[in-house]
């Protein structure tokens, strides 16, 4: 079913999504979630629900937009209390700039090593350099070079995503930079800005899961099973 | 049974950690002792992670630990007396995905368990699934992905399988942080694990076998 907003959206979204999202763009209510969350799902999940309480307690908001994918199935099990939940129809936020689970397959496919970067990410201090210079504090230089080294041993490519929004050169001299210091091929990629701006202004086609007021969100909306195609 | 070596692991304490197990194999602790010392360790920090505190370089760091100690430790098993494998298992990260943290602590873990372990490694393309089940003959084989993407790959890997003619000879789990039993589903896998302990289990009960 396609839909749109009218007015009184709220959005609860992860700050790596917030920063793509065009600085015009108001949502009537704004939450942001901690960045690191995608690594705990079961925490993800109860921090969403949470959220989604809070902003329906709001009588002005009429419609709840999560700014996720499916993140690690974290937004499963979800439930809409009095408003409409509606997010993008993808697995994550490397999908939702890219613009589809689509295209983000096509980009594994191509290279499968690839670990991407953009605005939201670098900003938000959500990449994997930021963790190593948090584990460089905690076990020193030598053994975060070691550990980076490690969860990057099968990266081959740094992309930087660029959705046509901003100015690439500051993501560009941080993108290049740490791929030359690990040895990562740089290159920039097509992005897209059009799921993003759909979160907030719509239309919500079949790019987006949405949930009648009190359903619940389920896998069968993200990945359908051969059977029930129709669905 | 010391809890000396379970600290050093979960400190982080490497060198330690092997200079105790070094030091215990030397005094005639019987190698699967160490061994399920250095595992306990492991469900420590598995737990920890699943509390939010541990993060992955922790997990990285006990599973470099451990290669380290089995490597220590696998000498003292070989001999005369060493019992046959418990069984052959064939596992790999799934096209399009290159997680293999957990995957890595899933193999360390079956093979110092005593199974045959033949890891075909990250981005694996179906066939290579088939072609290793024609050429290894296991009873277990293990799809392991972390993003979701790896669902469809999965399923095709299932497919693949079966179009082969290969599957009701082995027994497939999927595995990974997202897996559960919808993904189970979805991919006509036969069993799903969200942890090192439930590939350990599904494994331990499609050889005949105790966990």
């Amino acid at each position: 079913m396609t839909q749109s907003p009218n007015g009184g959206v709220a959005l609860i979204a992860c700050p790596a999504v917030v920063r793509e999202l065009a600085d015009d763009r108001r949502a009537a209510r704004t939450v942001e979630l901690d960045v690191g969350l995608h690594r705990t799902p079961a925490r993800l999940t109860a921090a969403l629900q949470q959220a989604i309480g809070e902003v329906e307690a709001d009588p002005a908001v009429t419609a709840v937009v999560l700014g996720y994918g499916l993140c690690s199935n974290a937004v499963l099990g979800l439930r809409a209390g009095r408003c409409p939940l509606v997010m993008p129809r993808v697995d994550d936020c490397v999908a939702l700039v890219l613009g589809s689970n689509e295209a983000f397959a096509e980009q594994a496919r191509q290279v499968a090593g690839t670990y991407y970067l953009s605005r939201g990410w670098i900003e938000s201090h959500a990449t994997i350099f930021d963790e190593h210079e948090a584990m460089a504090e905690r076990y020193g230089e030598e053994q975060a070079t070691r550990l980076t080294g490690l969860l990057l041993a099968h990266y081959k490519r740094l992309a930087l995503v660029d959705t046509g929004r901003y100015d690439l050169a500051p993501y560009r001299r941080f993108g290049q930079e740490r791929a030359a210091r690990f040895g990562l091929a740089y290159e920039e990629i097509a992005g897209t800005t059009a799921l993003v701006d759909a979160l907030l202004a719509g239309p919500w086609d079949e790019r987006f899961v949405v949930v009648p007021p009190g359903g619940e969100v389920t896998f069968e909306q993200f990945h359908r099973f051969p059977a029930n195609k129709e669905d | 049974m010391s809890n000396e070596l379970t600290d050093a692991i979960v400190g982080m304490r490497e060198d330690d950690a092997l200079a105790i197990v070094g030091r215990e194999l030397d005094a005639g602790v019987a190698p699967t002792v160490v061994l399920d010392e250095a595992k306990e360790a492991m469900t420590v920090l598995g737990k920890r992670f699943e509390c939010g505190d541990a993060f992955i370089p922790e997990l990285i760091m006990g599973g470099e630990i451990m290669k380290g100690i089995s490597e220590l430790v696998k000498p003292h098993l070989r001999g005369p007396g060493e019992a046959a494998k418990r069984g052959v298992v064939v596992i790999g990260t799934v096209r399009g995905d290159i997680h293999d943290i957990g995957k890595d602590v899933v193999v360390l873990m079956l093979d110092v368990n005593g199974y045959e372990v033949h890891d075909l490694g990250v981005d694996v393309p179906t066939q290579a699934f088939v072609d290793a089940i024609g050429r290894f003959k296991p009873q277990v084989v293990g799809l392991s992905g972390l993003l979701t993407l790896a669902f469809d790959s999965m399923k095709a890997t299932v497919d693949a399988i079966a179009a082969a003619g290969l599957r009701d000879r082995v027994k497939i789990m999927v595995g990974g942080a997202p897996a559960d039993r919808q993904v189970q589903e979805y991919t006509g896998a036969d069993g799903w694990g969200g942890d090192v302990a439930a590939a350990l289990n599904l494994t331990a009960q499609w050889t005949g076998g105790e966990a």
